[in-house]
């Protein structure tokens, strides 16, 4: 108690509150500026950040991490453009909520849903560290791929739209996160002979024209604003706090997903919020309207992605093991402070631990309480015309694209990359099935090399594998039928 | 025409995934193994999409989906569609020539001119963003964008 108390003076110490501030302040600007993702955050503040005291170092780098998924939720809900990878699912209701009026809606209860998730990571991280161990050792390759793939069938089957060309969709996103050198052999896969490729096809051009590009041409030739309803735009933040609370058992159990997947390292920040979305449409009740603007379809992959945050922490500190890209550069940062990630920081530093868990609490109401204040004036986007919004917009898409290599071929990747999406948006055609495989491909292939040279083929045999594989298949029929059903019950 | 134009890209797709699975026949197994489960998988996929559509029975005389649906694009007014796709194009031959800095602002700037918007809003924002690029892109997180060939030809 002595200690939890001691944690909680430092935090609210001038130096504790100015880290934390700082932190919530770069994840306020990064957040929502797709390309710009945490990882570019935390090593913006990375030379700043060593030269601090470990507590108030990691403070900044835990109000990047608590805040950064809230924030995202911006562009998700605005543009449909996805602020981070975590923010993928609440594009499915937060935009056509905007586009029927209720921007301020889905920002309001996307910001309180981070909010309870974040609190749950917190409480989470704080209860669960002695069974963390034993959990991580069943998680072996063979697990970790299913997990993939479990995520990637979700997404087909979930978005709207066809799901066998969804699911087709998927294969060639797996397909095109192949190409370049292979990881193991070194031989070079669909290079054409260019130098630009062999690392493979970077992820920002391709992701900011299949969403961003796609939906802002969308835009531009109807010649409307985002939000096509009459209504006055700011109104109904309240509403969407409301939601939150009356929807609470859902975020709960959508917090509980996040908290799980959020543990395992390597697959959590892509399919976390997929995995949520996919519970919240087969559970809850009137799952046909999941897609054309529910809240719930906000309030599910919002919980799950910001207690995540909380949740891929213990990997990182107790194991060492980064959970995601930006857990890295957190652990790179450890290490320069000079702190070893472990089971005995937990022994030996347990003041530092409660500095995180306090830290990621405080981060995340104050995250939550910024954005909810700027939600009037961030809805006042819908309302602006698109030959204003298009250029400016497309801007950002421009040199969000130029964070991967600053080449033409960066540019020539967006455009292409945007008119495919723009083809799919207008043949409504899941683009999101896309993304995912593309995201993941990498991952599979990693994992399914590792499973077949460990195991050979008796990984498919493993229980763990067999459990994962049944539940991806429960959930297909469970969502087909659900939807056959629904369709029925219309007619 | 009563064409879907899901199925042509479905033959797409499936025209990319027959590519991959006999370009990868020369990787090295491991190397292999991955374009295989995608391509093989996706090509299943994309056989029973069309499958499925040819047991369904056409419903009614819905447009929807069809490539008649697919061409009201037509409906779009040509200025609307030659304005926009023209000033993508412009920046990117722009960027490519003169770097993406000026590019961009140049871009914003005519886009709005062209849509009407009056001199005091356009000018506002092309200071706006030019404040954004260079002050917090350029000097504040240090990102550098695409120079250009001109200033390299001219030997800057």
């Amino acid at each position: 108690m002595e200690v939890m108390a001691e944690a909680l003076a430092y935090i609210f110490s001038p130096w504790g509150v100015i880290c934390l501030l700082l932190g919530i302040g770069v994840a306020m600007v990064v957040g929502p500026l797709p390309g710009l993702g945490g990882t570019t955050g935390m090593v913006l503040v990375l030379p700043f950040v060593i030269q601090l005291p470990p507590e108030a170092g990691i403070l900044v780098f835990i109000g990047i991490a608590a805040v950064l998924h809230t924030s995202d939720t911006v562009t998700s809900v605005l543009f449909g453009v996805p602020g981070t990878g975590g923010s993928m699912a609440t594009i499915v209701d937060g935009y056509p909520m905007a586009r029927k009026g209720e921007g301020a809606r889905a920002l309001a209860a996307g910001f309180t849903a981070s909010l309870i998730g974040g609190i749950v990571g917190a409480v989470f991280l704080l209860a669960t560290v002695p069974v963390m161990h034993q959990l991580l050792q069943i998680m072996r390759s063979p697990e970790l791929l299913m997990m993939a793939l479990m995520g990637l069938t979700m997404v087909s089957v979930l978005t709207k739209g066809a799901p066998l060309i969804g699911l087709a969709l998927a294969a060639l996103g797996l397909l095109m996160g192949q190409v370049g050198l292979h990881w193991s052999t070194g031989i070079g896969r669909w290079t054409f002979a260019q130098l630009y490729f062999e690392t493979g096809v970077p992820l920002l051009p391709v992701l900011l024209g299949v969403f961003g590009f796609a939906e802002i041409t969308n835009l531009v030739m109807q010649g409307s604003t985002i939000s096509v309803m009459g209504q006055e735009v700011g109104k109904g933040r309240w509403q969407g706090v409301k939601d939150v609370f009356h929807h609470w058992w859902l975020a709960l159990r959508c917090s509980a997903i996040g908290v799980w997947i959020g543990i395992i390292p390597g697959v959590g920040s892509s399919i976390v919020d997929w995995l949520a979305y996919g519970h919240a449409v087969q559970t809850e009740k009137h799952g046909e309207s999941f897609g054309t603007g529910d809240v719930r379809g906000v309030i599910a992959p919002e919980t799950s992605n910001n207690a995540k945050a909380g949740a891929a922490l213990l990997p990182t500190l107790a194991f060492g093991v980064p959970g995601s890209q930006s857990m890295v550069v957190m652990l790179a940062a450890f290490t320069m402070m000079g702190i070893v990630p472990g089971p005995r920081l937990f022994t030996e530093m347990p003041h530092f631990i409660f500095v995180i868990i306090w830290g990621l609490a405080l981060a995340n109401i104050v995250g939550c309480l910024l954005c909810f204040a700027l939600t009037p004036l961030l809805a006042k986007i819908c309302k602006i015309p698109p030959c204003i919004l298009g250029p400016v917009v497309m801007m950002f898409f421009f040199i969000g694209a130029q964070t991967a290599t600053t080449t033409m071929m960066d540019v020539y990747l967006l455009v292409f990359f945007g008119i495919f999406g723009y083809i799919l948006k207008r043949l409504e055609i899941p683009r999101v099935p896309f993304a995912m495989g593309f995201i993941l491909g990498n991952i599979v292939e990693r994992y399914l090399t590792i499973s077949d040279a460990a195991y050979g083929a008796a990984w498919l045999m493993r229980p763990g594998v067999i459990a994962i594989g049944l539940l991806t298949i429960a959930g297909v029929v469970y969502s087909t039928r659900g939807k056959k059903t629904s369709k029925g019950e219309q007619r | 025409m009563n064409i879907k134009p899901q199925l042509i890209v479905v033959f797409g797709l499936m025209a990319v995934f027959c590519y991959a699975l006999v370009s990868s026949w020369s990787f090295p197994t491991q190397a292999r193994m991955a374009p295989w489960f995608a391509g093989i998988g996706g090509t299943a996929m994309c056989i029973s999409y069309l499958v499925v559509s040819l047991l369904r029975k056409q419903k009614g005389s819905a447009k929807k989906g069809t490539l008649e649906a697919f061409a009201s694009l037509g409906e779009l007014r040509f200025r609307t569609v030659a304005m926009w796709f023209g000033s993508l194009a412009a920046v990117v031959v722009t960027t490519w020539l003169i770097g993406f800095k000026v590019a961009a602002l140049l871009f914003v700037f005519s886009y709005m001119k062209l849509n009407g918007r009056g001199w005091f809003e356009s000018v506002a924002m092309l200071a706006l963003l030019a404040l954004l690029l260079w002050g917090l892109f350029s000097e504040v997180l240090m990102m550098s964008f695409i120079e250009g060939m001109l200033p390299w030809w001219l030997g800057f």
